[in-house]
């Protein structure tokens, strides 16, 4: 599968402050790639400069091996919709995505098509000064999609948005991923992005923490396996036998091991199980896990 | 760069900011143009001619300020990320904004110098051909202001800041800069647009001739369009 997007070695010192240091990751065609990292991650860092409006104190960042300005068709390749992106408070919606698409040389057929497709239909001749934080993340939706792009690139597009406006922006994104087209999304509402990505990059003080598909990530997150047995001191000493602790009182025990391989142990030694579970971890708790200092390794 | 104008082009009809600054300039202009006029005997000379002409000169300062605001405004209200978005090869937007602040200082100086016209010949009995220089000179200095407001827009980077810099200096920097150094101070930025709009292709103590200040005041243009294009280059959006 092409690779998209690549980063490497990224470093971007403001002043004092290190935002990336030496991050490196690949996005892959046509797949769902959450961005996450807690906030002063260097998540916004990266895009920007990943979009030529930041420049990198060293490394690079690149589309389809070329830096954002050598496009040949920027619109057309990538769509953008950046945290707090602002309008001039003066101008309707309909007047700012006509101006971005005339310097794109893109018609006002499609700028009225994808007024009707964000639901802005009603206010788009208004002034967007007057427009809710909602209204604008579709209006900068509008404004990324004008090119009919290949690329999405997604800073936190679910900021400011109602349960109404998640919903539209999780059914939009579904519809343009069933398209085979590419999103890099970074966001941290961390469930959102469970249902929707098929890998993340996890990043924490600048620096790359993970870089695998979700259930990876969740299932390295987890790992362990709760199990409970009127036996359970016997399997314990099983379970030693072979190499595996494990904690717990009475008649649970919590190990480390995968559930097969507990499984395997209690059946070789005759013992009675009344519960064997896979402990499940979300991907908040992977995040907050592998972002808490010395995360799993 | 046809696709780039237009867009910028729109981005001029699609807020009223402009409307206002040539609503400014024609007020200026015909204010002062009608305060000549009701005064008896105000031409005499040829020289008389030129001086009210000058006033459409009111549209090179204004010019200044939309340059500044043509380019500046877009990082002041944010919208300079989406402007770079779709045109990322920034030079390419800080030329495209310069040629509309010139058509706009062109704008601005067609009607300063239409109600100077339309008001001072019926009314002050102007002699439109003695105040030919000065009516070209305005012509070509507006434009060229807008330029240099664009260029001086990119370095500083806050449309308030830019314009009130620009204000000081016009103001009070520049009547300092003749203690300082009297031949100097004749091509500081204003005199050389002062001198390329008074249509005199002698000078006085105080400017220099016509045809020096044109060339001063373009190059006074291309280096603040050259430094506004290298700071635009380097800054992080």
């Amino acid at each position: 599968m092409r690779r998209v997007i690549e980063v490497v070695d990224l470093r971007k010192r403001f002043r004092k402050t290190t935002a990336v240091d030496g991050l490196s990751f690949r996005v892959r065609e046509g797949r769902i790639t959450g961005f996450l990292g807690p906030n002063g991650a260097g998540k916004t860092t990266t895009l920007r400069i990943l979009l030529g409006l930041v420049h990198p104190t060293s490394g690079r960042a690149t589309i389809d091996g070329r830096r954002y300005r050598d496009l040949d068709d920027p619109s057309g390749r990538v769509g953008a919709v950046l945290e707090a992106t602002n309008y001039h408070p003066k101008r309707s919606g309909r007047n700012h995505l006509r101006m971005l698409a005339a310097a794109a040389g893109i018609g006002t057929a499609r700028v009225d098509e994808l007024i009707d497709f964000v639901g802005l239909a009603n206010v788009s001749r208004r002034r967007v000064g007057g427009y809710s934080l909602g209204m604008r993340q579709r209006l900068s939706v509008a404004g990324a999609l004008l090119g009919d792009p290949e690329l999405l690139v997604l800073d936190e597009p679910a900021n400011g948005l109602d349960p109404e406006g998640i919903r539209w922006l999780r059914d939009f994104l579904r519809a343009v991923a069933g398209q085979g087209k590419t999103i890099f999304i970074s966001s941290h509402v961390l469930a959102e992005v469970q249902q929707l990505a098929d890998e993340v990059v996890i990043i924490h003080h600048g620096r790359l923490v993970a870089h695998e598909s979700v259930e990876d990530l969740r299932a390295r997150a987890a790992g362990g396996t709760r199990v409970r047995s009127p036996d359970a001191a016997r399997l314990r000493e099983a379970l030693a036998r072979g190499g595996i602790e494990a904690s717990g009182d009475g008649d649970r025990l919590l190990t480390p091991a995968p559930s097969e391989r507990v499984g395997e142990i209690a059946a070789a030694n005759s013992i009675v199980l009344h519960e064997l579970t896979a402990e499940s971890s979300t991907l908040e708790e992977a995040f907050l896990e592998l972002t808490a200092e010395g995360g799993i390794e | 760069m046809i696709p780039l104008l237009h867009s910028e082009l729109l981005k001029l009809r699609t807020i009223r900011t402009f409307l206002w600054l040539a609503l400014v300039t024609a007020l200026l202009t015909a204010i002062t143009a009608a305060s000549v006029a009701a005064s008896e005997d105000s031409i005499q000379s040829a020289s008389d001619d030129r001086a009210v002409a000058q006033i459409a000169g009111t549209a090179i300062v204004i010019a200044l300020i939309s340059g500044i605001i043509v380019m500046a405004g877009e990082s002041t209200h944010g919208t300079i990320t989406q402007t770079l978005l779709v045109t990322p090869i920034r030079e390419r937007v800080l030329i495209a904004k310069s040629l509309v602040a010139a058509l706009l200082g062109l704008v601005l100086a067609v009607i300063a110098e239409a109600l100077v016209l339309g008001i001072t010949v019926p009314g002050a009995g102007l002699d439109a051909h003695n105040a030919r220089y000065a009516l070209l000179g305005v012509l070509i200095a507006a434009p060229l202001a807008g330029v240099l407001g664009a260029g001086f827009g990119a370095i500083v980077g806050s449309q308030g800041a830019a314009i009130g810099i620009s204000l000081v200096w016009l103001l009070i920097g520049e009547n300092v800069m003749p203690v300082i150094s009297h031949e100097g101070a004749k091509y500081v930025p204003g005199r050389v647009f002062a001198a390329l709009a008074s249509g005199d292709r002698h000078g006085s103590e105080l400017i220099v001739g016509m045809g020096a200040g044109a060339v001063a005041a373009a190059i006074w243009t291309a280096a603040f369009a050259a430094a506004g294009v290298l700071t635009l280059l380097g800054r992080d959006v």
